[in-house]
């Protein structure tokens, strides 16, 4: 087990609490269901981080994910008035043939990630400091991070487009 | 590194960024928006200036060191030669679409200012793929191309099939995205690094351990992501939907600039990153590489509809251009990648100019894009389909156009690598690919026009931009078509200093 010097029985009911809510935001058929199952999952994925010694990834999670991404997704659902949609959504033909896919794709990847003999390259990422994530932002991953901020004005002006209603006078 | 040296790295981007925050500003305060169509395509050819400049600085070590790439930001992005032939090449095909996109988004009255900004960032996003030398530069670059591409897309959402479209490429696109990342995580725990010249050392550290399959399984997501993005066999079927329905400047643009992006900075993370580590995707690639041929030249023969024909045609080059990968893993030798950044700037240059003909007839009549309608074209509109029949030629691969020596090139490449088999297997498709492209030329010259095609008396707007851009592409198309030498000189100088050789 990675990191951290908890009991790996954690991490699993951790895990299985995680892909259950997972699991119920696309099985729900009441979307705000959904929502909510959506904000329990955020939250295990917290207390994730938390357990492999990442307390300010944990606390960002909880105050970005949690908080305010949860706030809008749930404004959006009340400002737009969504149909609650029905099975036949989730169970369609190409489920017979994509979830046999998706189980085996899993149990490989499972069996490949479990037994591959990778050394211990990974571990000396963990344990950040608040110190530590602001000079790896700032200085090492300062152009990805300048870039995000492009990435987030795209996307800002692109969800502007779609949703507006009136044509260029000209 | 000081900060001034690490900006002058990336300076291309930096204008083209600067460039659509200019053309977003000046949307505000301008009433005749064809000024943002000259303010966008002055941002891109500015860039592309940086670029030359930075290139002829570079070839006579005037301010750089010839013989190692210029770094910045820890070692994230680089400057060399690779780099700055993607930008040009990514400038020339952003210019083209702004002059494809004016008179077509001033007639479905789609406000043209986020249209030009939108694809300036997109730009953006894929110059940041070829300077980034780090996964995680690479990744954000790449959703910086991808989110507003997704957007583009779906611009005229009230038309049915455009909103299809974006919500198609968004939803397959995200999962992608998602997929890429996953693998790009595995690569980097088996390596502990993310810059691809210590993933490169810490892959090659592994060599005792049993990494194998864990490697397979990483590279195999990884060369989902990007399979996905350049519509290769089987993650192709999101492409002819989106190309049909997406607006056709858009799909010219997703068709040569972003296939060209994703190409170019996945040719140098796998060869970069993973190089030597070959054997391990070797397979993948190839079984990629046929599928795609083979299943896009398939597909081709039946379509009725032009802009689904070329989707399809557009699957089909993605196989070809992924030889070259394969050609340069197998034999270690830059030839592979030069031969597809001579395709990419081959391709760039018939497909934008075939979907400009398509917009061209667009913008004069009526048009559903079928190829019955082009029937008689060669009387109605006599200039559009002898170029039409140029690029058709090109595509096809038939001398002395430049799409001839884009495959001569590649398929040498793979001969040189070895593995004449595969090269066989391209001649033959390409062949197949013949029967569909020069039915389109057979329609124009030899079938009646259909009923109800007259042209409009004077179209509202200047067709001037395409037109110009059409003819351009086609001077392109035959000028390197008689004089390939230059090109295929700067693409092979391109790809020297970051493969060695």
């Amino acid at each position: 087990m990675p990191g951290g010097d908890f009991h790996p029985w954690l991490f699993f009911i951790l895990a299985a609490w995680i892909l259950i809510c997972g699991l119920g935001v696309v099985a729900f058929k009441k979307v705000m269901y959904s929502a909510a199952s959506m904000v329990a999952c955020f939250l295990g994925v917290a207390f994730a981080y938390a357990l492999l010694n990442a307390p300010l990834v944990a606390v960002v999670q909880i105050l970005v994910y949690v908080g305010a991404i949860s706030i809008v997704i749930i404004f959006a659902i009340m400002l737009t008035e969504v149909q609650d949609g029905g099975y036949d959504l989730f169970f369609n033909r190409q489920a017979v043939l994509a979830a046999p896919l998706a189980v085996a794709a899993a149990a490989v990847l499972t069996v490949v990630v479990v037994t591959a003999d990778v050394g211990q390259i990974g571990d000396k990422a963990l344990n950040p400091s608040v110190k530590g994530i602001s000079l790896l932002l700032f200085k090492g991953y300062v152009f990805p991070f300048e870039l995000v901020s492009l990435v987030l004005v795209a996307a800002m002006i692109g969800a502007l487009v779609l949703a507006r209603k009136e044509e260029e006078k000209s | 590194m000081n900060a001034g040296n690490a900006v002058v790295v990336i300076l291309p981007g930096v204008v083209v960024a600067v460039g659509a925050f200019v053309v977003f500003l000046v949307d505000l305060f301008v009433a005749r928006k064809a000024v943002l169509a000259w303010i966008a395509a002055a941002g891109l050819i500015t860039g592309a200036a940086v670029a030359v400049g930075q290139w002829i600085s570079v070839s006579n070590g005037l301010h750089f060191n010839a013989r190692k790439p210029q770094t910045g930001f820890a070692g994230m992005v680089s400057l060399d030669k690779y780099a700055l032939f993607c930008v040009v090449l990514f400038a020339g095909i952003g210019v083209a679409t702004i002059m494809l996109s004016d008179a077509y988004l001033a007639r479905r009255k789609a406000a043209r200012g986020e249209f030009y900004g939108l694809l300036l960032l997109v730009i953006t996003g894929m110059i940041g793929m070829v300077v980034s030398t780090d996964v995680v530069a690479f990744f954000v670059s790449f959703e910086l191309m991808s989110l507003p591409t997704y957007v583009l897309a779906g611009y005229l959402w009230r038309d049915e099939r455009s909103g299809e479209a974006s919500i198609k490429y968004f939803v397959t696109g995200a999962f992608s995205s998602a997929i890429l990342a996953f693998g790009l995580a595995l690569v980097y725990g088996a390596s502990g690094q993310t810059t691809y010249s210590g993933i490169a050392a810490g892959l090659a550290k592994l060599s005792g351990l049993d990494a194998r399959g864990f490697l397979v399984v990483a590279f195999v997501l990884v060369v989902t992501g990007f399979g996905f993005k350049i519509s290769a066999v089987p993650f192709h079927n999101w492409a002819p939907d989106v190309y049909e329905g997406a607006p056709t400047p858009v799909t010219a643009f997703m068709a040569t600039g972003v296939k060209a992006a994703a190409f170019a900075g996945f040719a140098r993370l796998f060869v970069a990153a993973a190089g030597l580590q070959w054997q391990t995707w070797a397979h993948t690639m190839t079984i990629l590489a046929v599928l795609t041929m083979v299943v896009g030249n398939v597909l081709a023969l039946p379509q009725r509809n032009l802009k689904r024909m070329l989707a399809y045609s557009s699957i089909a080059h993605a196989g070809y251009l992924t030889l070259g990968l394969i050609a340069a893993g197998t034999s270690g030798k830059p030839l592979g990648i030069a031969a597809i950044l001579f395709y990419l700037f081959a391709y760039a240059l018939m497909n934008l100019g075939a979907f400009g003909v398509l917009i061209w007839i667009r913008n004069r009549r009526k048009f559903a894009y079928t190829l019955g309608e082009i029937g008689g074209l060669a009387r109605t509109m006599p200039w559009a389909a002898i170029l039409m029949a140029v690029f058709m030629v090109s595509l096809t691969g038939i001398p002395p156009t430049i799409g001839f020596w884009g495959k001569f090139y590649l398929f040498t490449a793979v001969v040189q690598a070895n593995l004449t088999w595969l090269a066989i297997v391209a001649v033959i498709m390409s062949s197949v690919s013949a029967y569909y492209y020069l039915r389109v030329v057979w329609y124009m010259y030899f079938r009646e026009a259909p009923q109800g095609a007259e042209m409009e008396a004077e179209p509202k707007s200047s067709q001037l931009g395409v037109t110009v851009a059409v003819s351009l592409a086609a001077a392109g198309v035959l000028v390197v078509g008689l004089f390939p030498e230059p090109l295929l000189k700067a693409a092979e100088g391109a790809v020297r200093l970051i493969f060695g050789g």
